[in-house]
């Protein structure tokens, strides 16, 4: 009996508890649209992402529902019957692909006919494969399409990564098992000729005193024209100056291209920055090599990202490994620093960057991690080129952090007017 | 609002937590110990159906999750025989602390042969049928798992209260060396205890991944958390106990969300163990144990 | 005088000798060296290590909240020394910052230990009545529930919400580092040597009987309990310094079974075995066994079997496994390290006598 009585007095308390603080759900609206978002707690992408999805969506005049959930969540049905109640027109979850697996799964089960999107980076397998076999329809944005066939070099890069893929196995199992071309690998790619074009410049001036100083000088004045991606330069930010997001729906077994969302960016290229007394990293004249540190995560939450990353830096160092200073070789070696995709490792991943010697380093896949680990590269007077961390805080205040893709506020804009345009058909 | 979809799934993931409280509930009824690696035994039963079907395509699904069942009791009973049995004589504080390490091998061994991405889990037959019940749309094993746990549980605590096993699992959680004294093989005991264990969170992964498909090496920690949140309420050393625990927690969980408090969800869990600590230390089923000098 | 004290006179040699380490590697390493980054975690999980065991290994309570409290402290730091003119920058996507002075790093550092304090003692007051194990959970859960708090948006303009905190004071130099924790330790260890640390340790080796004794059970726990926090505050505000951003998802509880595994490898009871595991902890972890993590190909193209990302973590872990279950004293067991008593079992070594007062206890 006494039992009984805790039972029901536990009960009753939850109970209480829930009335107290629970204000009725949001009612369902009737006019205009409703989008729901759901992002992670303590993902500092996620809800910088979906922050600003919310404020381009509401000032359409549309309603937002959003909510969070914890870190390690495997199962999202309440919060999915969540965007049900509220009739949502469309759900804008922006999240690791770990989350959309299960996430995905969720919603078939639970019948969701409205659309579902997210940023960059469900642009992977992972969710082509939770896709497969279900109605759902997946939309999300991307840096970059392999079908694009107005610029030769996206063609070249596309048919020689493929090939290069094919064959070598390991590489292939490290993309997820098959050729498909990830914008993260086009990033990555261009990141790498970004980060040669700098130390050629810089090489082209100083000779063999050429420190990562002036290579840090050298990528403010970087322009690349042709690279896979696009225009590339960067503006006073160090933001490569972007203006348009390539959107793509999952489809059975590859991503299909639905359109090209443009927003005018008049940055202009940056003026470098003063960089004082920072004396940098010297050439290792004695070993004939240049280090190029890759900070990217190999393992964890972002490891599926991450590696197809390093893929592509991997594939553009096997095109061009070698740099003619004064005269002599240098042979350019890759150093992969893993950072597990968690905040804590980030200071000792790019120490170990910092230890091998790197003139410069390129990543991270993740915001997260390439904010924790900026201070590490500037204490060094390493310049890194951030390939795919769109969060806004990446380069803000951080002179010697660049970065090859575009920004969240400009990712939330287009997929909100995207979702828009879609939900309102 | 729909308040009934919460409801049902919210006894739905009670009852899928349900079956991993009682391993963690028996454990600690028997050796004292919070045997933190069952939360990883849960995610490496999920793993293991992956790669089995993954390797062996022509094995029928009932042979494959019978293939898998026993890899994972098997597996329960190693961590018995190599982890924690060595440490029998030694303080609690080192058991324990072997547990968390055993947790932390299996994390990283999962991590390192998955390359840290989420695998899908098969489609299982029957249990992963989508229906609609009571307006309710999902899949059966959603329906199911409350009904399944109920019915383990029962089973369960008939062998312990009316077989000769579960008298001496009786014995060996009453008094360790007197039941020794009076012929009791403790060690075949425990491992059966901890056979059970693996036993029940083999069937709870299958109800849960069925539904909740993407596995990676850390999908076992959120599950594993909140069953031994589940076993602590409904006080730890009783079966019933950790069912009605689990219960509890998933429609709380559920309920939390329904109105709006989606931010705060982990946090009310956490809340609601740390209150029925220090109001009912022995959670709602458990014994009032007083300590000998 | 030698007579007397020699065995502190050779201790106070050691601490010499390594405090001139320090210094040579601060002057004469490169600054691209690894052992800046390592020895600033070595000497903040060190810190974190013996705070830890003086709960669990001083005091025998078993708690797991320490994540939640290095939290706290992180946190108090780190929003406290944020210069005044960054701070609109730092919380730009609340508005700003609810708080606009800046304070120096000490004071900091000591309101970092203090609100760890504070919360341990708001927490110890219902919790510290619970046994062993259900303290254990009890904290753990605390340490969630701080964490699932931080990360909250509606805290932004304290806290910065789930976005990371940057651009706050954090020295480079290993020497400040050292000091804090050198200090913070030394403290410690005078606590363990005074009436109060006696108590703990009967607590810790009999509750009851110690009761007996006239220890009052409940006043020695909460001091104990926080202490540990105070100083487990202060490791969180250094740990926020070596990694220059902090942001609550860091805050695990798997940081706190990290801090665990180090207590007991170290042994559990013993301060100069935590800071030897730490540094042993980290300095293999984060540098030594990075190059299992690497694809590494041997000069003929063969690939070496086994090593790719991930395998560290599992050679460690299983290293771990090895030293809980076969080595369970930890390095150190519950002594501690004396250069006298070492110096003394090595000549008796080569003397082959039997030792005369043996090695003592502590």
């Amino acid at each position: 009996m006494k039992k009984l009585i805790s039972v029901v007095m536990a009960l009753a308390m939850t109970m209480m508890l829930l009335a107290g603080c629970g204000a009725a759900a949001a009612g369902g609206g009737n006019e205009g649209l409703t989008a729901y978002v759901l992002a992670e707690k303590g993902d500092t992408y996620s809800l910088g992402l979906a922050n600003n999805f919310k404020t381009a969506f509401e000032a359409n005049g549309g309603t937002v529902v959003m909510e969070t959930f914890p870190t390690n969540t495997t199962n999202f049905s309440d919060y999915l019957q969540k965007a049900l109640d509220n009739r949502a027109d469309v759900i804008f979850a922006p999240n690791s692909t770990t989350v959309a697996a299960n996430l995905l799964a969720n919603a078939d089960d639970l019948g969701i006919e409205c659309p579902i999107m997210a940023g960059d980076t469900w642009e992977s397998s992972v969710i082509l494969d939770a896709v497969a076999g279900t109605d759902l329809e997946v939309y999300c944005s991307t840096f970059f399409d392999e079908s694009d066939s107005s610029s030769t070099s996206a063609k070249d890069f596309v048919s020689g990564f493929k090939g290069w893929l094919n064959a070598n196995a390991d590489y292939k199992e490290m993309n997820g098992g098959n050729d498909i071309v990830a914008a993260v690998s086009a990033l990555g790619f261009d990141a790498y000729n970004v980060a040669m074009t700098a130390i050629r410049a810089a090489a082209e001036e100083k000779g063999s005193g050429l420190t990562s100083i002036d290579v840090a000088n050298a990528l403010w004045a970087t322009s690349i024209d042709d690279a896979v991606t696009g225009k590339i330069q960067f503006d006073q930010n160090g933001d490569a100056i972007k203006d348009s997001a390539y959107i793509k729906k999952a489809g059975s077994g590859a991503f299909e291209f639905v359109k090209v969302q443009t927003s005018p960016n008049n940055a202009a290229q940056g003026k470098a920055v003063d960089y004082g007394s920072a004396t940098g990293v010297s050439l290792d004249t004695a070993n004939k090599k240049i280090v190029i540190g890759v900070y990217e995560p190999t393992s964890g939450n972002n490891a599926a990202g991450g590696k197809q990353e390093v893929l592509g830096i991997y594939y553009a160092n096997s095109l061009d490994d070698t740099i003619t200073i004064d005269g002599e070789d240098y042979k350019v070696e890759l150093y992969v620093s893993d950072n597990g995709s968690l905040e804590e490792n980030a200071v000792t991943a790019a120490s170990n960057i910092v230890g091998q010697g790197a003139l410069v380093s390129l990543g991270s896949y993740g915001s997260g991690v390439s904010i924790a680990a900026a201070q590490t590269f500037e204490d060094a007077g390493i310049p890194a080129i951030g390939v795919s961390c769109t969060n806004a805080s990446v380069t803000e205040g951080h002179n010697y952090y660049f970065r090859t893709c575009f920004l969240d506020p400009f990712q939330g804009s287009v997929m909100a007017q995207f979702a828009w345009e879609t939900a309102s058909k | 609002m729909n308040i009934l979809s919460y409801l049902i799934r919210g006894l739905a993931t009670g009852g899928q937590f349900a079956l991993v409280a009682i391993g963690y509930t028996m454990v600690y009824g028997i050796l004292k110990l919070i045997n933190f690696a069952h939360g990883e035994l849960f995610m490496v039963s999920g793993i293991l159906m992956i790669y089995i079907v993954a390797d062996f395509p022509m094995l029928p699904i009932w042979l494959a999750i019978f293939l898998m069942v026993v890899l994972t009791v098997f597996i329960g009973f190693l961590i018995e025989k190599f982890a924690y049995s060595p440490l029998r004589s030694a303080p609690r504080m080192s058991v324990m602390i072997s547990a968390i390490g055993v947790s932390y091998l299996l994390q990283n061994l999962v991590s390192y042969v998955t390359g840290g991405l989420s695998k899908q889990f098969p489609d299982i037959p029957v249990i992963g049928e989508s229906i609609r019940i009571f307006g309710v749309k999902d899949k059966l094993t959603v329906f199911l798992s409350p009904v399944i746990a109920l019915v383990l549980m029962v089973i369960l605590v008939w062998i312990i209260n009316h077989t000769k096993f579960g008298m001496s699992m009786r014995a060996v959680s009453k008094d360790f060396e007197t039941s020794q004294l009076m012929g009791i093989k403790i060690n075949r005991v425990i491992s059966i205890t901890f056979a059970i264990g693996a036993f029940l969170a083999a069937t709870g992964s299958i109800l849960y991944f069925a539904k909740n498909t993407g596995i990676n090496h850390l999908s076992g920690a959120n599950p594993g958390l909140k069953a031994f949140i589940a076993a602590v309420v409904g006080g730890i050393g009783s079966v019933p106990g950790a069912v009605v625990g689990a219960l509890i927690i998933g429609v709380v969980e559920s309920l939390a969300k329904a109105f709006g408090l989606a931010d705060f969800s982990d946090v009310i869990s956490f809340a609601l163990l740390i209150i029925i600590l220090v109001v009912k230390p022995t959670g709602i089923f458990g014994e009032k144990t007083t300590e000998k000098v | 005088m030698w007579n007397q004290n020699k065995r502190t006179i050779c201790n106070l040699l050691l601490v010499a000798a390594l405090i001139l380490t320090l210094v040579l590697i601060e002057l004469l390493a490169p600054s691209t060296s690894m052992w800046f980054s390592v020895l600033r975690k070595v000497c903040t999980f060190a810190l974190a290590a013996v705070s830890m065991n003086l709960l669990n290994g001083f005091t025998g309570l078993f708690s797991l909240g320490q994540a939640g409290f290095m939290l706290l402290g992180a946190y108090t730091y780190a929003i406290l020394t944020i210069p005044v003119d960054m701070r609109s920058n730092v919380f730009r996507n609340y508005g700003d910052s609810l708080i606009r002075f800046q304070m120096p790093l000490v004071p900091a550092l000591l309101l970092a230990g203090l609100i760890a304090a504070f919360f341990a003692f708001l927490i110890g007051l219902p919790v510290l009545r619970l046994k062993s194990d259900y303290l254990a959970i009890a904290t753990l859960g605390f340490a969630e529930i701080v964490r699932g708090l931080v990360q909250l948006q509606n805290f932004g303009p304290v806290t910065n919400g789930p976005d990371p905190i940057n651009m706050f004071t954090a020295p480079k130099n290993i020497l400040v580092y050292a000091a804090i924790s050198g200090i913070s330790i030394l403290i410690i260890v005078l606590i363990i040597n005074s009436t109060y640390g006696r108590a703990f340790k009967a607590i810790r080796d009999d509750e009851i009987a110690a009761e007996a004794m006239g220890i009052n059970l409940a006043h020695h726990k909460r001091l104990s309990f926080i202490i540990s926090s105070f100083f487990c505050g202060i490791a969180g505000a250094m740990m926020a310094m070596c990694n220059t951003s902090v942001s609550s998802v860091s805050f695990t509880s798997a940081m706190t079974y990290q801090i665990l595994l180090v207590v007991v490898i170290g042994g559990i009871g013993s301060i100069s075995g935590s800071i030897i595991a730490a540094f042993i902890f980290y300095a293999s972890s984060e540098w030594w066994l990075k190059f299992l993590d690497l694809e590494t190909y041997t000069d003929a193209g063969a690939k070496i079997p086994l090593l790719g990302p991930g395998f560290r973590m599992v050679v460690f872990s299983i290293l771990i496994m090895i030293i809980v279950l076969f080595f369970r004293q930890g390095i150190m067991g519950t002594r501690e390290i004396s250069v006298y008593d070492g110096i003394l079992r090595i000549k008796n070594l080569f003397m082959k006598k039997s030792v005369k007062g043996g090695v003592k206890d502590e």
